[in-house]
């Protein structure tokens, strides 16, 4: 019996300041049918707005947060920091993925430990990693 | 009967005579033999009776030292007999030092015990103690010197005793804690020894005789500052000389501060290089994600598409690398007093930045005053300048209805004024004091390195200029640059009479 492959999630947003970036994991999160729905900010700031502007409307938190970390002003660090002030329904509904150009082991062990973060992946994401991430959420 | 007395007198004035003369040689046996010498002398300060050893001693035959002089055997010959004369009465012996003079001339201490008669007569037993009066001057000598050393060295040093009280310390405490000697004899050790450290120097008393050494203690000046030693302390207290605790302090506060700037030194170029490796390996990962995505697409409409994203990144890579390169040469390169001339340098910078994104939407006015020689370096003042107004085209509000940049150069004899005015989207206050910082991105909408503002100051640094920040957010900014004209100053950066 064959099955049919679907759309696993309803909506994930992608928090980086490298439009490239944002454009290529869009792609690569559409290609594997990831999510039927991906909202993209631009900063850690905006993507804060967003989540504080939305606390009320469940279903418009995304159940999957892609975060980079280097990022101006509000990096990925400080959101993750402000993200703990947030009420326990939006933390538990979301799940943080963390997705760095660093391979450095300091900034792996550092971000991993946070509660919230499920996973960190090395950009760029691919198909791959898309599968292996489906297993997982 | 008479008969029997007579013969028992005559026999005891016999047997009387026989012990006398027995007694007597006994005696002079004595004197002969004796290792010290012994000498009578009478009223009239002649030598009567001398035995062996004196003459030994004195290096005279008895025949020669017999009605001799005392006054001729001591060096020093002011009133010998005067310190003995009270004593006479109560009939005591009295021991003094003195030095004696030998036939040849050669002179000795002798340790001397004489006893006065009531004739004026004396009797003196006189042993040769050249040999401890020596020793005793060289431990003074030495002591002398010991006290030279330990008050001049340049580390403390503590006497303490059980309960930590200092019984000693050396003055050079007051050069280094500022108190005096005087003030802190008593005091326990405690006062000088920073809080945290202070159950540290308590370990010594564990073992007697065992150098305990602690690399770091804190210790107070009396002006509160923290002066890091390294002490060297020994429980003594079992030693009976010292019956203590000595406590050696070397200052090392300069090691402790150099060490600190190298440890600083060493976290800023490990941020540094963490920071560049990160920045270069971004766009990388960019290209490789765009390439990935090549692969599955397959239309070349696409494939075009990503073409095109992928040369943006080639791009950002480029201009980091360029940050990086002006970052090193600035820091690396000597200041070149080259003629300047502004209308040349900022169309050559402006015609580069034509390729700035939305650039020709923005209108650039400029406003030259040159009417003066401007002397400085050229590389510098063009990456100065070049930074600020592709921040200015960067950082544009390309929704205002009349966006543009103003350059405004005024030179004079002493100095050049750059204004760089932008009515962009500004820079909020509370970054204001950040904006110079090394990787610091002051704007969500950044997509460089956080270098290029770092590198103006640290250039502006390097030609001994200023810069100033006036900036509203959503409205305006203006940097202000004043760098020196070069044209009064030497090379070596002094200026020369103008």
């Amino acid at each position: 019996m064959m099955e049919v492959e679907k759309t696993y999630k309803k909506l994930v947003m992608l928090v980086d300041d490298n439009e490239t970036d944002n454009f290529i994991h869009r792609r690569v999160l559409e290609m594997g049918n990831f999510s039927k729905q991906i909202i993209v900010k631009n900063s850690g700031k905006t993507a804060l707005e967003y989540l504080e502007a939305n606390k009320n409307n469940p279903e418009l938190i995304p159940e999957v947060i892609f975060l980079d970390i280097n990022m101006p002003i509000v990096d990925g660090f400080v959101f993750l920091f402000e993200f703990e002030s947030f009420p326990e329904s939006i933390k538990n509904s979301c799940k943080i993925i963390v997705l760095s150009s660093s391979d450095n082991k300091k900034d792996i062990d550092r971000i991993v430990d946070n509660d919230y973060v499920i996973h960190f992946i090395t950009k760029p994401l691919s198909e791959d990693s898309i599968k292996e991430l489906k297993k997982m959420v | 009967m008479l008969s029997s007395i007579k013969s028992f007198i005559k026999k005891a004035i016999h047997i009387g005579k026989t012990s006398l003369n027995s007694e007597r040689s006994k005696y002079e046996m004595l004197l002969n033999e004796a290792s010290d010498a012994i000498y009578l002398v009478n009223n009239n300060g002649e030598i009567t009776y001398a035995n062996p050893s004196a003459c030994i001693l004195f290096g005279y035959t008895n025949e020669e030292l017999l009605h001799k002089s005392i006054h001729e055997l001591i060096v020093s010959q002011a009133d010998l007999l005067t310190p003995f004369s009270s004593n006479i009465i109560e009939e005591k012996g009295v021991v003094v030092q003195q030095e004696f003079v030998r036939k040849d001339t050669s002179t000795f201490y002798g340790e001397m015990s004489v006893r006065l008669f009531d004739d004026g007569a004396h009797q003196a037993i006189i042993r040769d103690i050249t040999k401890g009066v020596i020793e005793q001057r060289l431990l003074i000598d030495r002591e002398k010197k010991f006290k030279i050393l330990v008050e001049n060295a340049f580390d403390i040093i503590i006497v303490l005793s059980a309960d930590f009280k200092i019984t000693f310390v050396s003055p050079v405490i007051k050069k280094m804690l500022g108190y005096d000697v005087e003030e802190v004899l008593g005091l326990n050790s405690n006062t000088f020894i920073e809080l945290r450290d202070r159950v540290s120097i308590k370990k010594v008393l564990k073992n007697h005789g065992v150098t305990y050494a602690i690399n770091d203690l804190k210790l107070i000046h009396k002006n509160g500052q923290i002066i890091h030693c390294e002490v060297n302390a020994v429980n003594f207290l079992n030693n009976p000389l010292i019956n203590g605790i000595i406590v050696n302090c070397h200052d090392i506060s300069a090691r402790i501060e150099t060490e600190n700037e190298l440890l600083n030194t060493n976290f800023e170029l490990d941020s540094f290089v963490y920071k560049v490796s990160h920045d270069l390996k971004a766009p990388l990962r960019s290209m490789l994600g765009l390439i990935n995505l090549s692969l599955k697409e397959n239309t070349d409409e696409t494939v075009k598409l990503y073409l095109d994203m992928m040369t943006r990144s080639i791009r950002n890579m480029d201009v980091f690398i360029r940050d990086l390169t002006q970052f090193s040469r600035n820091s690396r390169m000597e200041v070149v007093k080259e003629y300047i001339d502004f209308k040349e340098l900022i169309s050559k910078i402006d015609s580069s930045l034509k390729y700035e994104e939305n650039a020709t939407s923005i209108r650039i006015e400029t406003n030259i005053n040159q009417g003066i020689a401007f002397y400085s370096d050229n590389n510098r003042v063009e990456t100065i300048i070049s930074n600020l107004l592709s921040n200015a085209y960067k950082y544009h509000s390309f929704e205002s209805n009349n966006p543009y940049i103003n350059i405004e150069i005024e030179v004079s004899e002493l100095r050049a004024i750059i204004k760089i005015y932008d009515n962009g989207s500004g820079i909020a206050e509370e970054f204001h004091s950040k904006i110079f910082e090394m990787f610091f991105r002051a704007s969500e909408k950044s997509q460089g390195s956080g270098l290029g503002l770092y590198i103006v100051k640290s250039a502006v640094d390097k030609l001994e200029g200023k810069i100033k920040l006036d900036s509203i957010l959503g409205k305006e900014t203006t940097f202000t640059v004043d760098l020196p004209n070069l044209l009064t100053r030497s090379y070596d950066g002094s200026r020369e009479n103008v």
